[in-house]
Formats: structure tokens, C-alpha cells, sequence
């Protein structure tokens, strides 16, 4: 599992664990059932408080990603395709919005992103 | 059970005085204690392992009253390090081992000469001829020998060159791979308790100004640079502190209570603990 | 305790070695005088083993270690009644040697004169200790200054008077050293314990 945290980010770094560890399941480098390395050992590892490891595992288990097992440790949970799928589909909306903020800034016409996007699935 | 729990404690001398002080270190994690020279960092550590009694008030260590009669047996747990080499100059680690294998319960004589290995301190040679960071590091080895669940560290760091100080560092962050184990340790370099702790605590003229979670601390606080006139219409409520010059203002503020869309710059707990301290100055 | 003794014997034995040479010539010379200052000076050695404690701030960091101050403060007593017993057991055989080659060589009894000057030592390491653990070595120091002046005195100029008069006296009075000298330990040491305990 890679995780890189950066000191320099705005995200504070409880948050970069959360995404980065979320990235893995929804890619599909951590599995269902997998075992995750435990909270100690992740902050020592990574050099950062364990307060703020135990704070990115704790959302994670909220949001039903990992879960855990008393004395055992962290594990992946079920990979539930919706919450993928979601999550999926939240960065494409995400990324829509931008390709029009950015159209907008300079002055296309929806028909010409229209016509940009089409010209590259023809491509592919 | 907490690792050390303060309850309000009070101790003076003449013209400097700790007011009820109130703080805890719980289980498997570092607290860095900050505070400027004269802020009462040693004194406090003096009081937990009670070479010297509070005037009021209680401390807790690994869940025993350290003005207990039990608590002398309990030192066999905790690990300190001071800010001077508290070495007669005549002893050589070999004596040292000798002395402190019957003094503590759980010296471990093995792990004592690997760390004299690792940190490479001659076992033969007179403290007398050892530099400042090779005492330190002795120290330290001591310190860690006896397999104790509580560190206490007084300014552990000072006086040593960064990398030095990384390695020691380094040591203490592994030593808390194990969560029965804690750390607590005082320095006026904050750089370096930013590197390893769990918890900040800031202690001014004898007063705990806060003790919060380090990445908290980071994530509420930011710094906002902005010319002077501009800076009249942030609300006096969000900032912490602040340095004026003649072309612009620097400020410490609270992310929370800024009103939104404002830019900030991340902040480091060096700069929070500095605009802390010098308020409105 | 095992651990505090250790510490003070590589003291002595590192730092003190000049003395200590002293200290041996002293005692094997065949006047009792001289085996007196030796024993006196034996009796002094707790004293400078503490002041290095202190200067080496040695004294602030065993607080934190897991010894009760019962232990710290009966260290030294044990310390200087070891340094006292050697040195007179050192004098005892030189002088018995020293008779045995030479009958005119000591004059007295030996061990008795001996025994004498170790309860003269015993009462002077009482008397020292608790000022030396209220006040610190440093400034213990004048008070230290006027008990040597003291003890030198007794042993250097009286001892051989002293000695005459008891043994011309009841026997009774031959105990009353010993006497002083037990009850002397009985009362120094708890109040050296009180004192350091003040201190903290």
C-alpha cells in the first residue's frame, strides 16, 4: 500500500490517510479482507501522531470502508460497488464542473467543448 | 490509566511561580512540552518525579500518586534524561553499567552495550573526554537499558547537531511503537517536538497557556499576510496574535472564525507558539 | 545501596588515588598519631564523595532513580564506617607486624588505642554528614574546617592522655567512646534523612 503524505498540503493529514487508503480499496490494490497495518504501526512508519492515524481509520469505519476486529486489527470491508460507483461518479461531476469554469474563463461555447470531447473519444 | 495526570499544581520560589497546572499525558503517547527558557519546563519535571514537592496539588505517574511510598520502587519504570550529563566525570560507560545494574530492577546489561554500539560510544573512555552529544547519548542508552513504560526527557535534544538530533528522535518515535510505552519531553527547539509528538503543550511564565493535539493545532491555525488597511476588516475574534510593520500585518488566526474565501498560508506550531507568546507585542 | 557504593569506591579508587596513597603510608607508620590521621581522613572521604556528588550534579539525578532516600543518605554512613574499619584493620596488622619485629617499636595496646580512635572517626562522620546534607558540601565547608581542627586535636595532641586516664579509671568509662560513638550513628542518621528529605 503506498501512501505519501505531504507536510506542505492544505489537506490536513488525517485526510490525505483517509483519501489515500480510500484510493486503494476503490482501485482495488487492497481487497476485501485484507488486513491493514495498525494504527501504531502506520503513524510510526510514516513519521506522523498517532491520534491523527487512528482519526483517518475511525472515518473510514464510519463511512464503512475497513472495519474492525477487537485485538486483530483493521481490515477491508466488502467492496460495496454503489459506494465505488458513487465516488466515481462524484469526481466526473467534479471534473465536469471544472472543464466548464474553465471553458467559460476563456470564452468556448458549450457546443465546442461538446465538439473537443467528441473528437477525443474518437480518438481513443 | 494515563501516563502522568497534574492535577493542580502550584509551586513557587521567590519571584517565579507554576499556577495550577493541569496536565495529561495519556498511554502510548509523546507530549512535547514547549515553553521558553525560565517558563518552568524543568521545575515541572522535577515535581512528576518528585525531586521536588509541589505546593499544592497532585501527580499521578503510570496510575500511582508519586508522593506515595510506592512510587520510588515505580522509578524502576520510567527513564529519564536531563539536560546535563549527570555523570561523575571519573566513570566510564563499563561503570556506569556496573552502578546501574544495581540500581534498577530491570537492567538489561545486553541492551545497554547494543546501544552503546549504536549510538558508538567508547566503553573505556572517561566521561570527562566525552563531548556534549556523546553524553547525551549516554544518557540516553541509560535511560532506555532498563526497559522503562515512561520517558521523561528534559531538553533532550539541546546542544546536539541536527543530525544527531534526527537520530535521537528517531529512537523516541520507536520506542512508541509499543502503546504501553510513553513519552514526555520538554525543548525550547520546537521543530524537533513537531517532528514526533501527539500532543503540544505550551507552558509560559508558569502558566499552561494549552495542551492540544499537535495535527489539530495545524489544522486550526493558519497565517494571514495582508496589508495594514485590509487587516482592519478581520474580525478581532479570530486573531491569535500578530507583528505589524510599516507595510503589512502578519497574523495568527483561527481558521474557523475567519470569514471564508480568505487565503492563509499553513502555519508550524514554532510560529503559533512565537505569536502566542508575543501577543499583540 | 549496592549501586551507590559502587559508584563511590570508582570515585575513590579514579579520582582519590593520591590520597589514598597518603592515607596508606599514614597508616602503616608505627606512631599512633599518624594512624589516627589516618583513620580521621578515612572518616573525611564521605564528605568529599559527596561534595563530588554535588558538583557533578550527580546528587539531582538520583533523586530520579528508584533508591529511597533511606538508601542514599545510609550509603554514606556505610561508606565512611568501611573506609573507617579498613583503615584501622590496615594500621592494626602494620603495628602488630611492627611489634613483632621490632617490641619497642609501638608502645600501648594496640587495638584498644585503635578501637578508641574509630569511635573518636565514628563520632566525627556523625557530626559532619547531617551539616554536609543540609548545607551542601560547599558551604558545609566552614563548619567541616573546625571539626578537622577539632579532630586533629583530640587525636594529634590527647589521644595518649586520654588512654592514661581511662585505663587508670573504672572500666566503665573505657565504654563510654563506644557508648557516644553508637549513639551518635542512632541519632545522625534519621536526622540526615529528615534534613535531606527537607531539602526536597
Amino acid at each position: 500500500m503506498d501512501i505519501i503524505i505531504s507536510n506542505k498540503s492544505d489537506q490536513p493529514i488525517y485526510e490525505q490517510i483517509y483519501t489515500a487508503i480510500k484510493q486503494n480499496i476503490i482501485a482495488g490494490k487492497l481487497k476485501e479482507g485484507d488486513a491493514l497495518p495498525s494504527i501504531r504501526n502506520l503513524a510510526k512508519d510514516l513519521r506522523i501522531s498517532v491520534i491523527t492515524t487512528k482519526r483517518a481509520y475511525d472515518e473510514l469505519e464510519k463511512d464503512g470502508y475497513i472495519y474492525t476486529v477487537a485485538s486483530k486489527g483493521c481490515f477491508v470491508a466488502e467492496t460495496n460497488m454503489t459506494i465505488i460507483r458513487e465516488e466515481y461518479l462524484k469526481q466526473i461531476e467534479e471534473h465536469m464542473r471544472e472543464i466548464l469554469t474553465l471553458g467559460r474563463t476563456c470564452g468556448l461555447s458549450y457546443e465546442e467543448l461538446e465538439n473537443m470531447f467528441k473528437l477525443m473519444q474518437q480518438e481513443e | 490509566m494515563y501516563a502522568i495526570e497534574i492535577k493542580n499544581v502550584n509551586k513557587s520560589f521567590g519571584d517565579f511561580a507554576i499556577r495550577n497546572l493541569n496536565l495529561i499525558l495519556p498511554s502510548g503517547c509523546i507530549l512535547g512540552l514547549v515553553g521558553e527558557n525560565g517558563a518552568g519546563k524543568s521545575t515541572t519535571i522535577k515535581m512528576i518525579m518528585n525531586a521536588l514537592s509541589p505546593d499544592s496539588g497532585t501527580i499521578s505517574i503510570l496510575g500511582t500518586d508519586n508522593q506515595s511510598d510506592a512510587f520510588t520502587k515505580l522509578k524502576n519504570e520510567i527513564g529519564v534524561v536531563l539536560d546535563e550529563s549527570y555523570f561523575p566525570d571519573v566513570l566510564n560507560p563499563q561503570n556506569v553499567n556496573a552502578v546501574m545494574k544495581n540500581i534498577y530492577q530491570n537492567w538489561d546489561e545486553k541492551l545497554y552495550f547494543s546501544y552503546l554500539q549504536t549510538f558508538n560510544l567508547p566503553k573505556e573512555k572517561i566521561f570527562k573526554e566525552f563531548s556534549r552529544g556523546m553524553k547525551m547519548k549516554l544518557s540516553i542508552a541509560v535511560a532506555l537499558s532498563h526497559h522503562p513504560k515512561l520517558l521523561v526527557l528534559d531538553e533532550a535534544t539541546s546542544g546536539l547537531d541536527p543530525f544527531v538530533r534526527d537520530e535521537i528522535l528517531d529512537v523516541f518515535n520507536e520506542f512508541t511503537r509499543d502503546e504501553t510505552h510513553s513519552v514526555l519531553i520538554s525543548s525550547h527547539i520546537v521543530s524537533d517536538l513537531e517532528k514526533i509528538c501527539d500532543y503540544i503543550a505550551f507552558l509560559h511564565n508558569g502558566s499552561l497557556l494549552f495542551c492540544e493535539e499537535k495535527d489539530r493545532l495545524l489544522e486550526e491555525y493558519a497565517i494571514l499576510r495582508l496589508p495594514r488597511d485590509t487587516f482592519a476588516s478581520i474580525p478581532a475574534s479570530a486573531i491569535k496574535g500578530k507583528k505589524q510593520t510599516d507595510y503589512d500585518v502578519t497574523a495568527l488566526v483561527k481558521k474557523n472564525a475567519l470569514p471564508s474565501g480568505i487565503p492563509t498560508e499553513k502555519t508550524t506550531i514554532e510560529e503559533i507558539i512565537l505569536f502566542l507568546a508575543k501577543g499583540d507585542k | 545501596m549496592k549501586g551507590l557504593l559502587l559508584k563511590d569506591f570508582y570515585f575513590l579508587f579514579k579520582q582519590m588515588k593520591f590520597f589514598l596513597l597518603l592515607v596508606l603510608i599514614f597508616a602503616v607508620l608505627p606512631q599512633l598519631s599518624s594512624s589516627g590521621f589516618a583513620i580521621l581522613y578515612a572518616a573525611l572521604l564521605p564528605v568529599t564523595a559527596l561534595g563530588y556528588d554535588q558538583r557533578s550534579k550527580w546528587d539531582q539525578f538520583q533523586l530520579m532513580l528508584p533508591c529511597p532516600v533511606r538508601d542514599i543518605v545510609l550509603e554514606k554512613y556505610l561508606f565512611g564506617g568501611l573506609l573507617i574499619l579498613v583503615t584501622a584493620l590496615i594500621s592494626g596488622c602494620a603495628k602488630s607486624i611492627a611489634t613483632a619485629l621490632d617490641p619497642n617499636v609501638v608502645t600501648g595496646a594496640v587495638f584498644p588505642q585503635l578501637f578508641f580512635i574509630c569511635c573518636i572517626a565514628v563520632i566525627f562522620l556523625c557530626m559532619n554528614l547531617p551539616v554536609m546534607f543540609k548545607f551542601g558540601v560547599e558551604k558545609g565547608r566552614l563548619f567541616f574546617i573546625a571539626l578537622v581542627v577539632i579532630g586533629v586535636l583530640t587525636v594529634g595532641f590527647f589521644t595518649e592522655d586520654v588512654i592514661r586516664f581511662i585505663n587508670q579509671n573504672t572500666a566503665l568509662l573505657s565504654f563510654l567512646p563506644v557508648l557516644v560513638a553508637v549513639l551518635s550513628v542512632l541519632v545522625s542518621i534519621p536526622l540526615s534523612i529528615k534534613l535531606y528529605n527537607k531539602n526536597i
